[in-house]
């Protein structure tokens, strides 16, 4: 059945219908908030939460990208989380990188072909532009999330995040210089895998 | 080299990467790309950063998010007795509330049927031994001319309103022969089962009553009694009202949690 069917069948209540869309898009909404938000436990709740407020206000949703659609629940849901870890700041013990246990999920790990010290190094790199994404203000990240991680066109991110397309554009063009400053002091840190980067862009 | 580009340079730039120029614009930015290093640089830094970015490995769901229908029930469907009970006790407050404000502009007010009822209680009390006493309404018959008058007054002074002047005109007519009074006695017997005819029958009891008072004012139990009921803190309405008002929620709630609990456990 094609996605326009699940949503119509979805739309009349039909729960796995929608499930089935939820299906498809988990990993997309899931690797979004993880993004946005930097803890898996805290991605999870906000994908679980993103979901469920997608079936109550389905409804209210009228054609269009539904993938935008879902993603600017996603994030709205994430901006709340970040809105509540305002209000009652939480100082963490360790900073994120140490707690390397939580962070990575198994299933990553098998995906992943490479050696261990390989699969290190790229955790490595991982976890820190992760923290760069995080040291952005939270409508950057946003942007930078849906439009370079997820791939989203401006279009898309601009139907996405409900904003005009000329602030999409200049707010991803800031968070690229933002975070490429952040990723410089990052590279003398891990030269090798950044030289990798560089190589084969060229 | 990233330092000299203006904001606008930048979001062009960035445009200019993921291919959202209009073909003028880009074909302009290609060439001035040509001619500047330092804005070919700049280039390549962003192009740097988005792919290290599209690069990042993704996250792959740690579970399953479908939906169970208790999920999307935004709550467990509650049985109509909880709205009722909770609307009940709200109920209750307002009427324990007016219930104690002293009984102005009776008439016009809602609850004057339990103000009445208040103000009667204690004399119906009161009065109820004597009755007791009484040996037979018989004995009343010569005498019942000549009491009316003071009944009729009692009742006017005690209970100023519309309905028991109504009442009061009943006893009159029942004053002026023996059997009506039985009679009207019979039927507050009758009614005293409807709890709205409450009001009413104590007018008649009152009556007999109050001829036999009239009669046995020595008697030291009348004396007694009033003692009791002088100053009583809640009227056997207001005792229900608070009832209504600390035991309903209470069930309320007792019933929401146990059907939020069995909810739960459902799912």
């Amino acid at each position: 059945m094609d996605e326009t069917a699940l949503i119509r069948f979805a739309k009349t209540g039909d729960l796995t219908a929608f499930n089935k869309l939820v299906l498809q898009y988990q990993d997309m909404l899931y690797n979004t908030a993880y993004r946005i938000l930097g803890d898996p436990g805290l991605a999870g709740d906000a994908t679980q939460e993103a979901f469920i407020s997608a079936f109550r206000k389905l409804k209210s949703y009228r054609g269009g990208s539904f993938k935008a659609w879902l993603l600017r629940i996603v994030t709205n849901t994430c901006y709340d989380e970040l809105r509540r870890q305002k209000r009652r700041p939480t100082t963490p013990l360790e900073p994120i990188t140490e707690n390397d246990e939580e962070m990575e999920s198994p299933q990553w790990l098998a995906d992943s072909a490479d050696s261990p010290e390989k699969q290190l190094e790229n955790l490595e790199l991982e976890q820190a532009i992760q923290r760069c994404i995080e040291n952005l203000p939270p409508d950057f990240r946003a942007v930078v999330v849906l439009a370079d991680i997820q791939g989203l066109d401006y279009k898309e991110a601009a139907s996405a995040l409900k904003k005009p397309l000329g602030t999409i554009k200049s707010r991803l063009a800031r968070a690229r210089l933002r975070l490429r400053e952040c990723l410089q002091k990052v590279k003398e840190l891990l030269p090798a895998a950044f030289r990798l980067e560089g190589e084969n862009n060229q | 080299m990233k330092k000299n580009l203006s904001p606008r340079d930048l979001t062009q730039l960035s445009a200019y990467l993921d291919g959202e120029l209009s073909a003028s614009a880009s074909a302009k930015m290609k060439s001035r790309l040509a001619r500047d290093p330092n804005l070919a640089a700049a280039l390549d830094d962003l192009r740097d950063t988005k792919n290290i970015l599209r690069r990042m490995p993704k996250r792959r769901a740690p579970r399953n998010f479908t939906l169970s229908p208790q999920m999307v029930a935004a709550r467990p469907p509650m049985p109509r007795l909880v709205p009722v009970l909770n609307y009940a006790s709200i109920l209750a407050i307002f009427f324990l509330f007016i219930s104690f404000i002293p009984p102005v502009g009776f008439g016009a007010m809602a609850p004057a049927p339990e103000m009445m009822m208040e103000a009667a209680a204690p004399a119906m009390m009161e009065e109820a031994p004597a009755a007791e006493e009484a040996p037979a309404e018989e004995m009343l018959a010569p005498m019942a001319d000549s009491v009316a008058e003071e009944v009729m007054e009692e009742a006017a002074a005690e209970e100023p309103a519309a309905e028991e002047v109504v009442e009061g005109e009943n006893a009159m007519g029942a004053v002026a022969t023996v059997e009506p009074t039985a009679r009207v006695a019979d039927d507050a017997e009758k009614s005293s089962t409807d709890q709205e005819a409450e009001g009413i029958a104590v007018a008649p009891t009152l009556l007999a009553d109050g001829t036999l008072v009239a009669e046995f004012t020595a008697t030291p139990s009348i004396d007694e009694m009033p003692k009791d009921f002088a100053t009583p803190i809640f009227s056997r309405w207001q005792k229900i009202l608070l009832t209504v008002i600390l035991l309903f929620p209470v069930a309320a709630y007792i019933l929401r949690r146990a059907v939020i609990a069995k909810w739960k456990k459902e799912s």
